[in-house]
C-alpha cells in the first residue's frame, strides 16, 4: 500500500520525520492536515489564493519546526497557533497595504466571507450552492462563535483542545457552540427539510 | 433522574443535534427534554436544518484547493534547503573575501607607502652617488688621487684632486652639459649681480647664497624640486671643512677675473 493512502497517526508521522524518512512523514503528514489548515486560512483571510499560500507556508514552518514540537498539544492545536499566526500577520500586511492605497479597510468581523466565486467548484451545482449558502452563513457569526463552531463542527475537536487553542473555557465554548448553532438554524431555515 | 438545568441542555442541544452526545448524557438529555418546550423546538428545528448539510461534503469543496498541496510544500522545502546551503556557503564566503580584500588592500597601500619612502630616500641618496657624465675641471690641471667632494647625475659634482708630488689641489666641477653655463663663477656672480672685490667678499657672498638655498630646501621640507640647488649647497656645506671651503671660494674668485 502507498504510503500517500495509508492515514497515520500523529506520532507515527512524527517518527517518520524524525527518523529521517522526510519525504514520507512530510507527505503524511500535509495529507492528513491540508483541509484543517486550508479551512482555517481561509476562515481568517476569506481569499482562495491567499489561504493556498498560507497554507504552504504553515506546512513549510510546520515541518521545519518539527524538532521544537514537544507534544504537550495536539499536532492540531499546534498547527492552527501557527496557521492563525500567519494569517494575522497576513490581515496586518494587507491593512498596512490598504492604508497606504488609501482604500476603506474592511471590517474583520462583518466581511463577507466565501463572497469569492472560486471557492466553491462547480462541479455538482445544488452541492455547491448548498455548501456556498452554509459556509457563508457560518462566516457571518461573531469571530468566537465562527471559530467554536469550525473547530467543532468540521473538525471534531474536543472542547478542552478548542479551549486551549482559542483560550476561552470549556463552559463558554458550549455557550458559544449553542448560539451559533441556534443563529444558523435560524439564517439557514430555507434550507429545512 | 438527573434534572438539568436550562443552561445545561443549551450546552448539550448542539451536540445532540449532530449526534456527538454519549449515550449517557443523551438519555440524560431526553429525559429532561420535555421540560423544556424552546429546547425541544430549537433541537427539532437544527436537526431540519443541519441534515439537509449533512450531505455535502465540506472538506470536497475545499479538496480542489488543497489538492497537491503535500508536493508544493515538499518542493519548496527542498528549494528552501537548497537556498538555505548556498546561502551558507555564501554566508561564510563574502566575508573571507571581504577581510581578504581589506587585507590586500591595506597591504598594497603599507607597500605603497614604503616604496614612497625609500623612493624619497633614494632620491636624496641618489643625489650623492650617480657619477656625473661630463667634466669641466676649473683650474685644468691633472686629475690624479681625486677626492669626490660631491657628485650626481646630471647633476653636477665638485671634485678636489691633489697633486701626488707638489701636494697643489685643483678643485673640478662635473657638470651635464646644458647646465655648464649656469655653473661657471663668472655664472655664479652675475646671479648676484656684481662680481666680489677680493677673497673675502666671495666668502661672504658664497656663504650668504648657500644659506639662503638651504633655508629654502629645509622650509620646502627637504623635499628636493631643483636637485641642482641642494647638490651644491647640501653636499658643500655637510662634506667639505672651512680650509677646502676659502681654497674653493679662492679658486672661484680668480677664476672669474
Amino acid at each position: 500500500m502507498s504510503y500517500s493512502m495509508a492515514i497515520l497517526r500523529d506520532d507515527e508521522i512524527i517518527s517518520e520525520l524524525k527518523n529521517g524518512n522526510y519525504a514520507k512523514g512530510s507527505t503524511a503528514f500535509v495529507r492528513k492536515h491540508q483541509n484543517f489548515v486550508y479551512n482555517t486560512a481561509l476562515r481568517y483571510l476569506n481569499s482562495v489564493e491567499d489561504a493556498e499560500d498560507i497554507s504552504q507556508e504553515v506546512f513549510v514552518k510546520a515541518l521545519e519546526s518539527i524538532d521544537n514540537f514537544r507534544g504537550e498539544s495536539s499536532i492540531k492545536t499546534w498547527l492552527y497557533r501557527i496557521t492563525k499566526n500567519f494569517c494575522l500577520n497576513q490581515l496586518r500586511k494587507k491593512k498596512i497595504k490598504t492604508i497606504f492605497s488609501f482604500s476603506s479597510v474592511e471590517d474583520d468581523e462583518t466581511d463577507n466571507r466565501f463572497k469569492d466565486e472560486n471557492i466553491l467548484p462547480d462541479e455538482n451545482m445544488e452541492n455547491s450552492e448548498l455548501t456556498k449558502s452554509f459556509l457563508a452563513a457560518v462566516n457571518k457569526l461573531p469571530k468566537k462563535q465562527r471559530e467554536t463552531f469550525a473547530l467543532r463542527y468540521f473538525e471534531d475537536m474536543p472542547y478542552g483542545e478548542i479551549s486551549e487553542i482559542l483560550g476561552t473555557s470549556v463552559g463558554g465554548l458550549k455557550a458559544n457552540y449553542y448560539q451559533a448553532v441556534k443563529k444558523l438554524a435560524i439564517e439557514l431555515q430555507e434550507f429545512k427539510n | 433522574m438527573k434534572t438539568l438545568t436550562l443552561k445545561e441542555m443549551q450546552e448539550l442541544l448542539p451536540d445532540y443535534v449532530f449526534g456527538k452526545l454519549e449515550n449517557s448524557n443523551k438519555e440524560v438529555f431526553e429525559q429532561n427534554l420535555p421540560a423544556y418546550p424552546e429546547i425541544q423546538k430549537e433541537a427539532r428545528d437544527a436537526k431540519a436544518v443541519f441534515a439537509k448539510f449533512a450531505s455535502t461534503d465540506i472538506d470536497a469543496a475545499f479538496r480542489s484547493h488543497t489538492r497537491n498541496l503535500s508536493i508544493k510544500v515538499n518542493s519548496r522545502l527542498e528549494r528552501k534547503n537548497r537556498k538555505h546551503r548556498s546561502g551558507g556557503i555564501m554566508k561564510y564566503a563574502i566575508p573571507v573575501a571581504c577581510v581578504i580584500a581589506l587585507a590586500t588592500f591595506m597591504f598594497n597601500k603599507h607597500n605603497n607607502t614604503q616604496v614612497q619612502q625609500v623612493q624619497r630616500e633614494n632620491s636624496v641618496a641618489t643625489v650623492k652617488t650617480i657619477p656625473s657624465p661630463s667634466n669641466v675641471s676649473i683650474p685644468a690641471e691633472e686629475h690624479t688621487n681625486s677626492t669626490e667632494l660631491k657628485n650626481s647625475n646630471p647633476l653636477p659634482r665638485i671634485s678636489k684632486s691633489v697633486k701626488p708630488n707638489s701636494g697643489k689641489t685643483n678643485l673640478s666641477v662635473s657638470l651635464p652639459t646644458d647646465e655648464l653655463l649656469y655653473c661657471t663663477a663668472p655664472a655664479l656672480w652675475f646671479d648676484y649681480g656684481h662680481q666680489p672685490e677680493n677673497e673675502h667678499q666671495s666668502s661672504t657672498i658664497v656663504t650668504e647664497m648657500l644659506n639662503e638655498d638651504l633655508a629654502e630646501l629645509e622650509a620646502e621640507d627637504a623635499i628636493v624640486t631643483d636637485i641642482f640647488c641642494y647638490n651644491i649647497t647640501y653636499n658643500t656645506l655637510e662634506e667639505i671643512d672651512n680650509s677646502e671651503f676659502e681654497t674653493i671660494i679662492k679658486e672661484i674668485t680668480y677664476e672669474s677675473k
